[in-house]
């Protein structure tokens, strides 16, 4: 939680530029050159160069070993701090928000963070070749897969509100709907319902297209005190609050129960910093690795009532023109999710959405408020952002 | 003489279940429970998370329970013994605790809530031909007690 006083005192912090690789599968791309394309593009939108960096932050999910100080140095070296950062799929939301304690704190002015990931086909987890006999229980019984984790709450949430399947295949429709309107996406092709019920199934609820694909891409962020940003050419957003925490253990003594409130724990803090409320939010970007998340997070972050997310994405409240428009860059089924790269992704789109310049994929309305929910194995990241 | 040795039932994992070394008794689920406040935690775990007291004793479990969450896998893990399509099931014990397993039967047989009972079964042989058991689940059988 830290101290009320010390939250107060920060100073206000801005996203001055972002960049992104494009996503998909570039085999002949290193990982400096994906980091590269998208530091370039940061910097460009930004109106900065890496004279004005005074400190970075970034990292990857596999192989993490000092790729942010690679990265960095693929494009400039100028003997600044960069610190490397790994926190599942919110690793580069946790750069992200490392770089806004140190910019609010006063340390720094001026900082970039930046994601990368190429990832290999086929399932997270597995156990790797010759590796048999230091394999954990749940890989040797195949109990240790992240789709099953998602279905599983799935099929509880279907017992328990009576959400159907065509719900959980929705939000895929709407996903690859969105991804289709973003250049930036892994697949940007829509698919139908029908398409998505009939698609090779992974684990019952969840198919093919409900679940992320393995992407490589990466992302970069430069971020300011409120206070220079007019030294710069970038179109600031503010960054209005910001929190973030880990399951606490549940007294109700089960461990399905751990995961219940924890992020809507987080989220209200979030909100309280912000001084905003699940109503004022226009643009939503929010971790769907698989498609049950995106209803999962709905009802978590207060958009609808508990057992009610599936429904609000059947009625089309979470489309582009909806009352909360959630995951319009084709969130991480359909844009993609190279992991250490998506939590700036999804920074980036709210940027691109609340400066109005997400060409086809625009929110009506002249947006003003945004949030991003980036979730990963080892924490929650939730961000709120301003115009 | 080399006859005279017996092949044995090892877990295929040690922490999660126990394996009597009498082979006419049954292995048996084990959880830890702090002595202190009674909270139940499984697998069993050092430090109690609840009071924080380091007082945590090892309780068989009944192995019978409910199914809380359930979701047929068609995608195989690299490496994983079991192949698809199998059943992870997620068990409510009564002793205050929560499982995850692999459930041998049909899909469609299986509902939330739904009594289930552990049973045993070798996975593996290891290099001395003893043999690899883990623990798996199935459905009690109405009027079988
Ligand atoms: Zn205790």
């Amino acid at each position: 939680m830290g101290t009320t006083e010390a939250w107060k005192k920060m100073r206000e912090v801005c996203v001055l530029g972002v960049g992104l690789h494009k996503f998909g599968r570039f085999p002949d791309e290193s990982i400096g050159d994906l980091g590269r394309e998208a530091i370039l593009a940061a910097f460009a939108d930004a109106g900065c160069g890496p004279k004005d960096i005074q400190a970075a932050f970034g990292g990857r999910v596999f192989t993490p070993n000092t790729t942010a100080m690679r990265l960095v140095n693929e494009v400039f070296q100028t003997g600044i701090l960069i610190d490397n950062v790994e926190k599942a799929c919110a690793t580069s939301s946790t750069a992200v928000r490392l770089a806004t304690w140190a910019i609010g704190a006063g340390l720094y002015d001026v900082c970039l963070c930046v994601g990368v990931e190429k990832m290999e086909r086929g399932l997270v987890g597995g156990v790797p070749a010759g590796a048999e006999s230091r394999a954990s229980y749940g890989q040797l019984m195949g109990l240790g897969i992240m789709p099953a984790e998602y279905a599983l709450r799935a099929r509880r949430h279907m017992y328990e509100y009576g959400s159907t399947r065509e719900m959980f295949a929705q939000v895929a429709v709407k996903s690859h709907k969105n991804g289709a309107l973003n250049p930036y996406a892994q697949y940007q092709t829509p698919v139908t319902l029908e398409e998505v019920l009939n698609a090779r199934m992974i684990a019952d609820p969840l198919t093919l297209y409900q679940c992320s694909p393995s992407t490589d891409g990466a992302t970069a962020v430069v971020l300011c005190a409120r206070e220079v940003a007019h030294k710069f050419t970038g179109r600031p957003i503010t960054i209005a609050g910001w929190a973030s925490g880990t399951p606490a253990y549940s007294a109700s003594g089960v461990s399905g129960d751990v995961q219940e409130g924890y992020i809507e724990r987080i989220a209200r803090e979030a909100y309280e910093r912000a001084s905003v409320g699940p109503s004022d939010i226009q643009v939503a970007q929010v971790h769907d690795a698989f498609s049950a998340g995106e209803i999962f997070a709905i009802e978590d972050l207060g958009f609808a009532k508990p057992g009610e997310g599936g429904r609000f994405v059947w009625e089309g409240k979470a489309d582009i023109n909806g009352k909360v428009a959630i995951n319009t860059d084709g969130g991480l089924e359909s844009r993609g999710h190279p992991q250490g790269a998506t939590g700036i992704a999804m920074l980036a789109e709210i940027v691109r959405q609340l400066r109005g310049e997400a060409g086809l994929r625009q929110v009506p309305g002249n947006p003003k408020v945004g949030l991003q929910h980036n979730v990963g194995v080892g924490g929650c990241n939730i961000f709120i952002y301003k115009k | 003489m080399a006859e005279a040795v017996t092949k044995k039932r090892l877990p295929i994992r040690r922490g999660r279940f126990v394996v009597p070394e009498d082979p006419n008794k049954q292995p048996y689920l084990i959880a830890g429970k702090c002595k202190h406040c009674g909270r139940v935690f499984c697998p069993p775990r050092h430090l109690c998370l609840n009071c924080g007291k380091e007082m945590m004793e090892i309780i068989p479990l009944s192995g019978k329970g409910k199914v809380y969450s359930y979701s047929e896998i068609h995608q195989q893990l690299p490496g994983a013994l079991v192949k698809t399509p199998y059943v992870i099931v997620i068990v409510s014990m009564p002793e205050g605790c929560q499982i995850s397993g692999v459930m041998t039967e049909k899909f469609e047989d299986i509902s939330v809530g739904a009594d289930i009972e552990v049973y045993w079964e070798k996975m593996l042989e290891d290099k001395d031909g003893n043999e690899l058991i883990a623990d798996k689940y199935r459905l009690v059988k109405k009027g079988k007690k």
